[in-house]
């Protein structure tokens, strides 16, 4: 018997969940879809099989966080089993209040409901315009951020661009794996929000989670044109001593090209800075820590190799200009304005206590010990720790380990064979005040 | 029913279950009663319809299709004379069994009523609708509702005296005539299913975080029976009110009370289903139990004094099993079953 799915709906009050819940319900898609709501929305919801529902949250007499269930749900859906040739997809439309932790776990801690439906994902509404208040203000809306499989960034319409990539950065350092949609009055493609199949171990391994951006370690780059020869590099006094930076060829002014250069600069910036000082040369390339005068501009000569002509550069700057005002400047005196420029999200911007982190290893994990630290973890951090996702080379199995956990509740099984390729391990938590460098040790404790 | 299942029709006879009839009900059927002293099977399905069936004969005596408006029914039987019924629009309405003419009808309002009874003596009936309780008398009148329990109530069931008890999230509540319980068991977690003893000594309960607690009424001292795989949704006390089966996983387990147990004791162990058992009920002044499972098994057990016990008969349908009832001589088992089937079998040595 196929169990049926069900995806979860939540995000803030007003945030677009009955709007969009309409556009899926509205949609020709072919499902027969079952709601259960429990929040009376401002506005009504075009359908048939709607329940409402109160919220009520089942404490274990253990006091196990990790087992909190969600009786409404359990009472709701026993029944609605009970009328199963009428409808074959669930809704759940949470409050915005709601903690995802117990709606999740519903579905693998009660045997009735497991035995009937299968979570296909949560897909969480954000408010483009209210998120970056209410972050920090509510641990509910933090939490079903953390939670996402989806994530449907609403009333884009309202935010300009620039804003929009500040959020998507902003999510994005808080739930690594989620999808992120853009959307304006709940505008998305109902095949990217049902029939995900996100705890479907048999899927997960077909995408590949979308690790995390990399947090730059530079914040602003401009893209020169410039000859073969000698520049002048010109900054302003600021609240810093020293300007890191590196410059580094780029193929084209596109984004494209310039997120691909910043890509590789990450690696030249985890190089040992050369330190150099006013008047010193710099050459593309390299790291440099440029000692900065602390009230004049300081001015360093920037050598660009005779090569193929004119070429374009990418300075990258760990300051931004708005500060510092780089300018470059030719042996005549002339001033080059960048083609294009910059400024890169830094996620450690905000001091988000929500946050996903990432490990990536070579090599094979001791099965044993994995399992000891894994346990351990749990034990210690299980109500902290909301998603884990990832897969395992574990020595000896000719196949991946494929796994993921909702809290405490974690679930592996084989994924496809190693074969001839290199094997290799990729994790990703998603917690609150998690402590990544501890999680990275604890893995690679496990390491063969 | 198509979707409902995909279990293959499968139809055994062994020991002492043997098929009478069997019908297919328009939709899942939802809840199943005897009633007119065994003569009739009374069962309600999804659609809403009700449907009464000659015992004897297998023919339908009466049914009434719109009896609620689709979505789970719940039923139960009063007295000789009398059905009353329950549903997801809120309605409860009460009928003559022997003919299923509407004795009267009260519509409670959007709440979703999760389940009726009928105390012992016939003489009131009471529906959970949400956080409270409401309670008539046999003719519809006298309304009664509790106070607003702190979560839904998820069973209810009655005193040898005729007292109203639920169980919902941290407590049970026993109900005299005010509105707010008279008594309150506590228990911090979810109680998801409840049983009386018939002499009113015990009420046990099946809980979320799959434990069976139990108080004794008269000192209010409690227990708590750990171990299950599942939560204990299926609960029957024999009529002695010495054995209490219990589901919560594959197997059904018996506790002995008596002699100082169950506490420190080791339960029965009856191991035969191959899924979840959803439903028990014990032949009436007998330690003759009945169980029904996920799985699509109905099994019959003779227990003995230490609640072990052998299979003597089974037999298979074609869906999960949502509940058996015995008829009141004991002499026939009906049950209903996911794929639709209304079924009964005699049973005999």
């Amino acid at each position: 018997m196929s169990r049926v799915p069900v995806t979860i709906l939540t995000g803030f009050l007003g945030a677009g969940k009955t709007t969009l819940l309409n556009r899926i319900l509205t949609e020709h898609h072919g499902r027969r879809i079952a709601v259960i709501e429990n929040e009376f929305g401002e506005i009504g919801i075009d359908q048939g099989l709607v329940v409402n529902a109160d919220e009520e949250v089942f404490e274990m007499s253990n006091g196990c966080i990790c087992c909190t269930v969600r009786g409404d749900l359990i009472r709701v859906l026993g029944n609605l089993g009970k009328r199963r040739d009428k409808f074959d997809y669930v809704l759940v439309e949470t409050t915005g209040l709601a903690d995802p932790g117990p709606v999740a776990q519903t579905f693998f801690m009660d045997d009735d409901i497991a035995a009937e439906y299968a979570l296909d994902g949560i897909v969480t509404v954000v408010d483009a315009v209210h998120v970056d208040q209410q972050l920090g203000r509510s641990r509910e809306t933090e939490e079903q951020i953390a939670f996402a499989d989806v994530v449907v960034l609403n009333k884009t319409d309202l935010v300009e661009e620039r804003r929009l990539d500040e959020l998507e950065a902003r999510i994005r350092s808080m739930n690594g794996v989620t999808a992120m949609h853009r959307a304006s009055f709940g505008s998305v493609a109902v095949d990217v929000l049902l029939d995900q199949r996100s705890f479907d171990l048999t899927v997960a391994l077909d995408r590949r989670p979308t690790f995390l951006e990399p947090e730059y370690p530079f914040e602003w780059t401009g893209v020169y044109r410039l000859d073969p020869g000698t520049h002048t590099l010109r900054f302003d006094a600021g609240p810093d001593p020293t300007m890191g930076l590196a410059v580094l060829p780029l193929p084209a002014a596109t984004s494209e090209a310039l997120e691909a250069g910043a890509e590789r600069c990450v690696r030249v910036f985890a190089e040992p800075p050369a330190c150099v000082r006013a008047g010193d040369q710099v050459t593309p390339g390299h790291h440099v820590d440029a000692a900065l005068d602390a009230v004049e501009q300081t001015a360093v000569t920037l050598l660009i190799g005779e090569g193929t002509g004119e070429q374009l550069y990418g300075l990258f700057c760990e300051h931004l200009a708005e500060e510092y005002h780089p300018t470059v400047t030719t042996a005549d005196g002339a001033t080059i304005a960048p083609v294009i420029e910059r400024a890169w999200v830094a996620a450690h911007e905000h001091d988000e206590s929500v946050t996903s982190g990432g490990i990536e290893a070579d090599g094979n994990v001791d099965g044993d010990r994995l399992n000891q630290w894994l346990g351990e973890l749990l034990d210690d951090k299980g109500t902290d720790l909301f998603r884990m996702k990832g897969f395992l080379a574990v020595a000896g199995e000719t196949d991946r380990v494929v796994f993921q956990g909702v809290h405490m509740l974690l679930d592996s099984q084989p994924g496809r064979p190693w074969g001839d390729e290199p094997r290799r391990n990729q994790l990703v938590f998603i917690g609150r005040d998690l402590d990544a460098d501890e999680l990275r040790a604890g893995f690679q404790a496990c390491l063969v | 029913m198509p979707g409902l299942t995909g279990r293959v029709a499968q139809r055994r006879r062994a020991g002492v279950l043997r098929q009478g009839w069997s019908h297919l009900l328009d939709d899942y059927p939802t809840a199943l009663a005897w009633a007119c002293g065994g003569r009739l099977v009374m069962t309600v399905d999804s659609s809403g319809a009700l449907t009464a069936v000659d015992a004897a004969r297998s023919d339908i005596v009466w049914s009434v299709a719109d009896a609620h408006e689709p979505g789970p029914v719940h039923l139960a039987v009063g007295g000789p004379s009398f059905v009353v019924s329950a549903g997801a629009d809120g309605v409860v309405a009460s009928r003559d069994a022997t003919t299923g003419a509407l004795r009267w009808r009260h519509e409670l309002g959007a709440a979703w009523l999760d389940t009726i009874s009928v105390s012992p003596d016939g003489s009131r009936i009471a529906t959970a609708a949400g956080r409270y309780v409401h309670r008539w008398s046999a003719d519809g009148g006298d309304a009664w509702n509790s106070f607003e329990h702190p979560s839904t109530v998820a069973a209810v069931a009655w005193t040898p005296g005729g007292e109203l008890v639920t169980a919902s999230f941290g407590a049970v509540c026993v109900f005299g005539d005010e509105p707010e319980p008279k008594t309150r068991f506590e228990w911090p977690g979810s109680l998801v299913s409840l049983v009386l003893s018939p002499d009113g000594e015990v009420v046990a309960c099946g809980s979320q975080d799959n434990t069976v607690h139990f108080w004794r009424t008269a000192t209010g001292t409690d227990a708590a029976m750990y171990g299950y795989p599942a939560k204990p949704n299926a609960l029957a006390f024999d009529d002695a009110s010495r054995l209490l089966a219990t589901g919560g996983g594959e197997a059904v387990t018996v506790w002995v009370f008596g002699d100082g147990g169950p506490e420190g004791t080791t339960p029965g162990v009856l191991d035969a289903h191959a899924d979840t058992v959803t439903s028990l009920a014990f032949a009436p002044r007998s330690t003759t139990l009945a169980s029904g499972g996920r799985d699509g098994g109905v099994l019959v057990w003779r227990l003995g004094p230490d609640g072990n016990g052998d299979a003597v008969g089974f037999d298979v349908c074609d869906g999960r099993i949502e509940a058996v009832a015995w008829r009141p001589d004991g002499r026939s088992l009906a049950a209903i079953d996911a794929s639709g089937h209304l079924t009964t079998w005699r049973t005999g040595s």
